[in-house]
């Protein structure tokens, strides 16, 4: 079993997708991006959430816009 | 007359409908004469409902002589990317899968310009599902442009570029979720406003990627995008993720000039992969902006940066085969080849790493506001890193070796999706293959009034955005 083939089974037991070889291949091809994360990984708290990230863009906000 | 009427601004125009000195009905005919004259060369136009155009822009010139004008936007037409829902209408995204499907909802952007009175004259071609940036379409019309026919529109609101610069309508709807409203402006000479993540509701636009997409208007002039953003923008209860911020007056920012402003000029990053034709275009731009009175700061931009274009490709590759799995598992065929392998990309990402791609969001953000914003007003960078490219050349079918450039297309413009700023694209030249290039400004959250000012400042000085191509 090559690194697709044994991608692919991974994907039908785990992940309940039939996948064919294109999608194997590219989530291979998609690995580059483990180490982009890893290497900011230590940046997120317990606390981070994504509305982490929506209150900071208010909170970023002109302060004239948040006058009621 | 009528090709006169179609190169005058979409501020122009409606002040002129305004002031009876031109009729919504000929103003609309105007425009229905370019199409029908041009339409076939450049592919914009998906569909044109040439009766109901015209019966609506009749009822706009019966209301004003009845003394009701409806908004800014009063009789003024409009025709946007096909992604737009209004009910009973068929949206078809740019797709096979959607060719015939017909909403049962209008899209609040759709709705707030017909309560302004603007017409919606035509459904505009787009890429397929918004997922691309040349302007390639495998199963659609693939729109030109009309600078050049041989060359793209950029994508994904190609039809939207295509059509506002070949002065079709006086303006148009995109999205942007990596670029999609800008790179068309950059192509077609073009102001595109890609608004703060949550300024405009998204309530009844097709997703992409519902964490990056925004949606934005396309125009010739910053005063135009002032116009049709003061409209769209601000709180729908139909989208919670909107905005409750105010909404100022955009129309008001323009008259305030930008003396004293200080206008951030990136040292890393942004130009590493820039043309030298590219660059010194953008660059000149700076020239103007100092004459109008702005300050240049050079910034250093965080090494983070680095980042987040693969983030944003992690995000929007994922959650676009989350919408679409069933359909790329039972109708992959219907899709076009790009559009399937881009989306095919995201069904296997792991669910921790989506996740952390998303929360890193919030401290990368961090990062760019205390390198940028505590320094400055405003950030100026390019949009492209080269010269508009030829549709021959981006076609990934025949020249799969451009894949990488295309790669790179989204330097300098995924990074603000990501970070969900807002940013303007101004055009400021054009390079030796004479198609139009563009730089854009970056600014805080939900200050959009700050670029549109600059932008408006720039465009006073300079003649780029009265130029029109000839067909």
């Amino acid at each position: 079993m090559n690194e697709t083939e044994k991608f692919a089974e991974w994907l039908r037991s785990f992940q309940g997708l039939n996948t064919t070889e294109e999608i194997a291949e590219l989530a291979i091809a998609a690995k580059k991006i483990v180490p982009v994360i890893e290497d900011k990984i230590e940046r997120l708290h317990l606390e981070t959430e994504p509305a982490s990230f929506e209150r900071l863009l208010h909170d970023l906000a002109p302060e004239e816009l948040k006058n009621e | 007359m009528s090709d006169d009427i179609c190169t005058m601004s979409l501020s122009a125009v409606a002040k002129a409908i305004a002031f009876g000195e031109l009729s919504s009905a000929e103003t609309t005919e105007a425009c229905i004469k370019r199409i029908q004259m041009h339409g076939d060369k450049i592919d914009a136009i998906c569909e044109i409902d040439l009766e109901a155009a015209r019966a609506n822009a009749q009822v706009a010139d019966d209301k004003l002589a009845n003394g009701v004008r409806s908004g800014p936007l009063h009789g003024v037409p409009l025709a946007h990317k096909d992604m737009f829902y209004r009910s009973g209408r068929v949206s078809g995204c740019g797709s096979k899968i959607r060719a015939t499907f017909v909403p049962d909802v209008t899209a609040t952007v759709l709705e707030r310009l017909d309560q302004s009175g603007a017409l919606d004259i035509a459904r505009l071609n787009m890429v397929e599902f918004a997922f691309g940036v040349t302007g390639h379409n495998e199963v659609m019309p693939t729109p030109k442009n009309p600078w050049n026919v041989a060359h793209i529109t950029g994508g994904s609101s190609s039809g939207p570029g295509a059509a506002v610069a070949a002065r079709m309508v006086f303006g148009s709807l995109g999205s942007d979720t990596g670029g999609s409203i800008r790179f068309p402006a950059c192509c077609n000479g073009l102001v595109g406003l890609k608004p703060t993540w949550g300024r405009v509701s998204r309530y009844g636009a097709m997703p992409l990627s519902p964490s990056l997409d925004t949606i934005g208007p396309l125009t010739r002039t910053a005063e135009d995008a002032a116009l049709i953003f003061g409209v769209i923008a601000g709180n729908d209860p139909l989208d919670p993720t909107s905005s409750q911020l105010n909404v100022p007056s955009y129309n008001n920012a323009l008259s305030k000039g930008i003396k004293g402003l200080r206008i951030g000029v990136p040292e890393n990053y942004f130009f590493d992969l820039v043309e030298t034709e590219i660059a010194d275009l953008v660059e000149a731009s700076l020239d103007v902006l100092v004459d109008s009175g702005a300050e240049l700061v050079p910034i250093t931009i965080p090494a983070s940066l680095e980042a987040t274009n693969a983030l944003t490709s992690l995000i929007i590759s994922t959650e676009a085969a989350s919408i679409h799995q069933a359909w790329l598992q039972k109708r992959p065929e219907d899709y076009g080849s790009q559009t399937r392998a881009r989306m095919n990309s995201g069904l296997t990402t792991a669910a921790t790493r989506y996740v952390q791609a998303r929360n890193l969001r919030a401290p990368l953000l961090a990062d760019f506001a205390e390198a940028v914003f505590d320094k400055v007003d405003l950030l100026h960078c390019p949009v492209m890193n080269t010269a508009v490219p030829t549709i021959k050349e981006t076609d990934l079918l025949a020249n799969p070796g451009f894949a990488e450039i295309i790669g790179q297309m989204g330097h300098c413009t995924r990074p603000i999706n990501y970070l969900g700023l807002p940013s303007l694209t101004i055009p400021c030249g054009f390079t030796a293959n004479g198609l139009p290039s563009a730089f854009q400004l970056v600014a805080r959250p939900f200050d959009e009034a700050t670029m549109i000012r600059v932008g408006h400042a720039y465009q006073n000085a300079t003649d780029w955005h009265t130029r029109a191509p000839t067909l």
